[in-house]
């Protein structure tokens, strides 16, 4: 059937569950060893499902589960819900001054409609290699909770992606919960992304800095990309490069030079209509610049 | 001329009260007793000869009424264009071969959506993949895949019908062209040779979308008891449609009713027959009950009709050293897709919508529509102005950066003026060029724009482009007609054929119709677009709604009101031409005391006159200075009459270019459009936004992209984007009034000329914000940042 | 397999509705072909063009990418709740009034999500009005006449 157009946009049948503990959402992903899909938000599963990309046998709506959404911060960290949405994520005030590239994702990840349904763990479960939220979870040095009938497992998010739409997250777990540990002092993040046509929902180049100063030197920078491999990457060059260095323009252009290299998208047509290698290789450069300095401005750098 | 009660006044349209309830019935929203929902089954493959189609499985299915494929269909054929010598290419369903990828193979009619989409998956197809060709130039060359070879007639032409002597007769193919077009007038060689400077280049365009919110969506009922076919469908006037179903099957033409429907949007995509309704009709004929089918988003997009593809623009042109003119040869290459399409049409067109503009002594123009396995293009918005503007504007303002010319100078030297008589004999009786150029460059302080240069990385640039647009153009052998009838109540029902989509022309013939009649706006009931309540309209494409149907109406009104103030002199005991009439009221001048409803009027009429009601008739040719002229031009020749009258369009664009990105983002437009007379300035400004925001999707980013196996790669609406409310610019309006002698109240087209000149202004800006022109469209960033990046080169 | 419907309760307008519907049927589907709502609008199925918005919950949503069956309990807004034809909602009003509808068929997606940006944010700025529509296509492009309606509602020009 490769080949086939999609010419109709119903959803196929499938079976539907209303599990209303996690214990039964767990027991299920076991019984339809892997043909069962979770239901969040839906905005990427119904698209999915309508184009004929994803044709699941049963459908389990997580949303009857309790606790599943909030946002929690304390002296560790934040903790998000799976299952909260993006427009609470977008009304955390918490959220917006202390994990800011993850703020100034959520903005642009998709248009309003979208944000008042689709959830974080929705957009990091999908994986898709253009997701907004992944690059700031990882520069933010994320990790992820999930959960099966075996216990809690907590994975970092760096090492969570495995391939366009593959994360690691075994057939029988689902995911919980998101966890950012608290940045040190003096530290500002950011996302930028590319085509900066406001909510745009497909990005073509995203880049997620965030920089903790000590003094006029880097403590530590952790610097993520989105939508330029196949999967999102963190760019551990670019820590090493700067730790402990001082801040100045040769450094900012080493860290661009170094993120460009990591600029690796799947060879294909698509992925060449909405922007050529190139392309992407050198506006991650740009972007990677503009993202630090504008951290370094947030902290008081001049340069 | 300020009198006007209606006319020149912010109308709010009359539909809006529905529309904005959601009351307003669309096609998808239509469900009749019955009725039944059909799929088609499109091909996945570009080119292919078709070995086996086995349908038993499908016919099998609980709940399918129907499965058809070519077979049943064989030889039916339709076409925008069909003539003597280019005759009909289409079939609704692929017989022997496919040509593109989403050609329409097969079709189910099931009691369901769900039902017929699981039938079209039991259909089993055999192809034998035959090589592709792409691109319109590879495809003309010797060796290339041969889409078409001979291309029979299996009907009479429409032309033989109406008693044009030449019969139809087969088309061979050869490397794969499928019309062309030649135009030449002076002697270029020798303009060359006189010329101070001459430019040679190369521009490129792509194809788009028409992307309307509704997507192409028909319901054909065929009643068996009383041989009528009922169509609902998107279209831009009945006769067409009615014609082509009538022909293909086989039905009288009285007997096919295209119906009046509320229409999610045109832009020229719905013209003409297409596919999917002629499968609905065929199959509701052949099962007696309603069939609908709605196009998907991503069949829409990818298997419907695309916009015009004026592939590749040669453009030589030599000027003076003072900047005028003095010769020009244009070589468009088309690209057709799999069938002919308006092909032919829009490669003549490019050459059409340029005469109006700039005067040029000698002058070759040669254009090919070339066949590709791609989908069948049909007119957009513009039909050939945007991308012919966007090339020669830009090689304009590059002529002008080397001669050391302003390039607003330039067009001020070169624009043709009122009262021009152009190569073809169409007569210029209103001209707003220079009054709309200069009026522009004032309102956008455009010398001092031209200079703001770079801040940071974002440099700013201020273009020009500059466009013409028919206003109706003849559609042998129809003329358009319209009636006015008056009721008792003193209302006013209006018969016009002209088509409503969204564009407001129910409205403007009420306030033409009130204005005549000195009656209220909302005393006029217009019913439109129904061909059989309605009479002929020649149509609303090329832009013919205001000047010609609107004309017709017009004529129709003043009819009507004859009769009225003859009955109403009798009852005041005056003469008529001593009546006025207003807000309903019929009175003598001077003397208001002195009068009658015309509700009372029309009675009275009806009392003494034997019970005979008011009706008026009016009727226009699409060219009313000439009545001799009964034709089409040639599309080859391009000799003929093309148009009454021409509006003009000079716009300007403010951008901002992002140097690291190549982002561009269009800050302001102002245009000065010459349509005339704002019938309804409300609208009139919709019409120029709507044009705004196709002009920079046309210019930034609106293509529809081919992989190499054919498919369209960008086909939803994730990938295929359009201008949002975050992307529109400041829209100014600068309205060039030139009372155009033909046009009722002085009124003519605003429903495509913009656009054609919003690419064109929009490239020169960017030119000038970066310094190099730019010479494909869209423009997407990382075209832009090449440009930028190779001009730092160098 | 089996296929089951599943009984369901929406509060639709103000009335409660109860119905059996299959779980793969979207609300878009259930508000038009079950409820004949057919202002809700299917303009591509795939939540890029905002026709068919509806106020769920109290939150302007795509309903072509929502389950009905995950709609359960819950509450929805359409343009027919909006006002009956006799009295019509000053968003309609201003719609109408301003030049913002042109072929209509975004209308009642661009209308609902207007009324759940005035409901959250009653006095929003132009660009915040943008930024709330910007999932919202008109290709007809009423785009500046849109804003100046909702604007004139914000301010109380039209009650």
């Amino acid at each position: 059937m490769v080949g086939l157009i999609r010419m109709v946009l119903k959803l196929p049948p499938f079976e539907y569950f209303e599990p209303h503990s996690l214990e039964q959402a767990c027991d299920l992903l076991s019984k339809y060893r892997g043909k069962a899909a979770l239901l969040a938000g839906g905005t990427n599963l119904l698209v999915q499902m309508k184009l004929g990309r994803r044709r699941p046998q049963a459908v389990i709506n997580l949303k009857r589960i309790p606790k599943l959404s909030y946002v929690a911060h304390s002296d560790e960290g934040l903790r998000i819900g799976a299952l909260t949405t993006i427009r609470e994520i977008l009304r955390s005030t918490v959220v917006k001054e202390h994990f800011t590239a993850l703020w100034e994702a959520a903005q642009v990840m998709a248009f309003p409609n979208i944000r008042n349904i689709a959830t974080i763990g929705g957009n990091i479960c999908n994986a898709a290699p253009t997701a907004d939220l992944p690059p700031p979870l990882m520069a933010l040095g994320a990790r992820v909770v999930a959960r099966s009938s075996r216990g809690l497992r907590s994975i970092a998010l760096a090492d969570f992606f495995q391939g366009p739409n593959k994360t690691s997250l075994s057939e029988d777990e689902v995911l919980v919960e998101v966890f950012i540990p608290n940045p040190p002092r003096n530290t500002s993040s950011t996302y930028l992304k590319l085509p900066s046509r406001t909510l745009e929902d497909i990005s073509v180049a995203g880049v997620a800095v965030s920089l903790s100063l000590n003094g006029q030197e880097v403590k530590s920078l952790r610097l993520a990309l989105g939508a330029v491999a196949p999967v999102p990457i963190l760019v551990r060059e670019a820590e090493e490069i700067a730790k402990g260095r001082r801040v100045d323009q040769q450094l900012i252009d080493e860290v661009a030079e170094e993120a460009s290299r990591k600029v690796n998208p799947p060879k294909s047509e698509l992925w060449d209509f909405r922007a050529p290698a190139e392309y992407r290789r050198e506006v991650v450069k740009v972007l990677t610049k503009r993202a630090l300095r504008k951290v370094l401005g947030s902290l008081g750098w001049s340069g | 001329m300020s009198n006007y009660s209606f006319v020149g006044k912010p109308t709010p349209r009359l539909d809006g009260a529905e529309k904005a309830t959601g009351r307003a019935v669309y096609v998808s929203d239509l469900e009749l007793p019955g009725m039944l929902y059909a799929k088609i089954l499109r091909s996945p493959l570009p080119h292919a000869r078709i070995v086996s189609i086995d349908v038993s499985e499908a016919q099998a299915l609980p709940g399918v009424k129907a499965v058809i494929t070519g077979r049943d269909t064989l030889g039916v054929r339709y076409g925008f264009v069909d003539t003597p010598s280019l005759p009909a290419d289409e079939p609704p369903l692929a017989e022997d071969k496919v040509r593109y990828v989403g050609e329409p193979v097969a079709a189910v009619a099931a009691v369901s959506e769900e039902i017929a989409e699981r039938a079209l998956r039991l259909i089993k197809v055999k192809y034998e993949e035959l090589p592709a060709v792409f691109d319109a130039e590879e495809a003309m060359k010797e060796g290339a895949p041969k889409i078409h070879e001979v291309i029979k007639p299996t009907a009479p032409s429409f032309w033989q019908e109406w008693g044009v002597a030449r019969p139809s007769k087969e088309q061979v193919v050869v490397n794969n062209v499928a019309s062309t077009c030649f135009v030449s007038y002076g002697d270029v060689d020798k303009g060359f040779k006189e010329a101070y400077l001459v430019r040679e280049d190369v521009f490129k365009t792509s194809p788009h979308s028409h992307c309307c919110m509704e997507t192409h969506d028909v319901v054909a009922s065929y009643n068996p008891t009383t041989g009528f076919l009922d169509v609902w469908t998107g279209h831009m006037g009945f006769p067409i449609k009615q014609y082509w179903l009538a022909r293909t099957l086989g039905l009288p033409v009285s007997k096919v009713r295209i119906r009046r429907i509320h229409i999610g949007g045109v832009f020229g995509g719905k013209i003409e027959l297409q596919p999917h309704e002629f499968i609905a009709a065929f199959l509701s004929k052949k099962l007696g009950k309603p069939v609908k089918i709605v196009l998907t988003r991503e069949e829409d997009l990818e298997s419907s009709r695309s916009s015009q593809h004026l592939a590749k623009i040669y453009l030589k042109t030599g000027v003076t050293k003072d900047g005028l003119l003095v010769a020009q040869h244009a070589k468009v290459i088309g690209d057709c897709g799999a069938y002919r399409g308006s092909a032919p049409v829009f490669i003549f067109l490019a050459h059409a919508f340029s005469q109006p503009i700039y005067h040029i002594p000698n002058y070759k123009y040669e254009a090919y529509a070339v066949y590709t396995n791609k989908q069948v293009r049909v007119p957009k918005r513009g039909h050939g102005a945007p991308e012919f503007r966007f090339a020669m504007e830009s090689q304009l303002d590059m002529l002008a950066e080397e001669l050391g010319m302003d390039p607003a100078e330039i067009r001020l030297k070169n624009f043709r003026k009122k009262g021009d008589v152009l190569p073809n004999g169409d007569i210029l009786h209103s001209c707003g060029l220079t009054e709309g150029l200069q009026k522009l460059v004032d309102r956008i302080k455009w010398t001092e724009k031209r200079r703001k240069g770079k801040e940071g990385e974002k440099a700013y640039g201020v273009g020009l482009g500059v466009a013409a647009m028919f206003n109706g153009a003849q559609y042998y052998p129809f003329g358009s007609t319209a009636v006015v009838r008056l009721n008792e109540d003193g209302k006013a029902v209006v018969f016009t054929g002209a088509a409503e989509f969204g564009q407001g022309s129910d409205t403007l013939m009420a306030q033409i119709t009130a204005e005549t009649l000195g009656l209220r706006l909302n005393d006029v009931i217009v019913i439109s677009g129904d061909s059989v309540l309605c009479p002929i309209d020649m149509h609303n494409w090329l832009s013919g709604g205001t000047f010609v149907s609107g004309r017709a109406v017009k004529l129709a009104a003043e009819d009507a009101k004859r009769q009225l103030l003859e009955v109403a002199a009798e009852m005041l005991e005056a003469s008529p031409e001593d009546l006025e009439v207003k807000e309903g009221w019929v009175r003598v001048k001077g003397q208001p005391e002195r009068g009658i409803t015309v509700s009372q009027a029309v009675r009275r009429h009806i009392l003494t006159r034997g019970g005979k009601q008011i009706v008026g008739v009016g009727h226009t040719k699409a060219i009313p200075d000439d009545p001799s002229v009964n034709w089409y031009p040639s599309l080859h020749t391009a000799r003929g009459r093309f148009t009454g009258a021409y509006s003009f369009t000079v716009a300007g664009a403010e951008v901002e270019v992002d140097i690291a990105t190549g982002k561009v983002r269009v800050l302001k437009v102002t245009v000065a459009h010459d349509c005339g007379f704002p019938i309804n300035p409300q609208m009139v400004e919709a019409q120029v936004e709507g044009q705004v925001a196709m002009g920079i999707g046309q210019a930034l980013f609106e293509e529809l992209a081919t992989s190499r196996h054919g498919r369209v790669l960008n086909r939803t609406l994730a990938d295929y984007k359009v201008a949002r409310f975050t992307d529109m610019p400041e829209v100014e309006t600068v309205h060039v009034i030139t009372v155009d002698p033909n046009g009722p109240f002085g009124g003519k087209e605003v429903g495509e000329g913009v656009l054609g000149a919003l690419p064109a202004a929009i490239a020169n800006a960017v030119a000038n914000a970066i310094g190099t022109w730019i010479k494909e469209i869209p423009m997407r960033p990382y075209t832009v940042l090449k440009a930028i990046k190779e001009r730092s080169r160098s | 397999m089996v296929w089951v419907k599943k009984a369901i309760k929406l509060k639709v307008n103000g009335e409660v509705k109860e119905l059996e519907v299959e779980p793969w049927k979207t609300l878009l589907e259930v508000l038009r072909e079950d409820l004949g709502l057919t202002s809700v609008k299917e303009g591509c199925g795939t939540g890029d063009c905002g026709s068919c918005t509806v106020i769920l919950n109290g939150k302007a949503v795509n309903s072509c990418l929502v389950l009905a069956v995950d709609a359960d309990g819950g509450e929805v807004l359409t343009v027919e709740g909006l006002s009956d034809g006799s009295k019509l909602h000053p968003l309609q009003e201003a719609f109408i009034k301003y030049g913002a509808i042109q072929c209509g068929f975004c209308t009642s997606g661009m209308i609902m999500a207007a009324k759940a940006l005035l409901d959250e944010n009653p006095n929003p700025t132009p660009e915040e009005i943008k930024e709330a529509l910007s999932g919202n296509i008109c290709r007809c492009a009423g785009y500046s006449n849109i804003v100046k309606a909702i604007l004139a509602v914000a301010k109380g020009e039209i009650k």
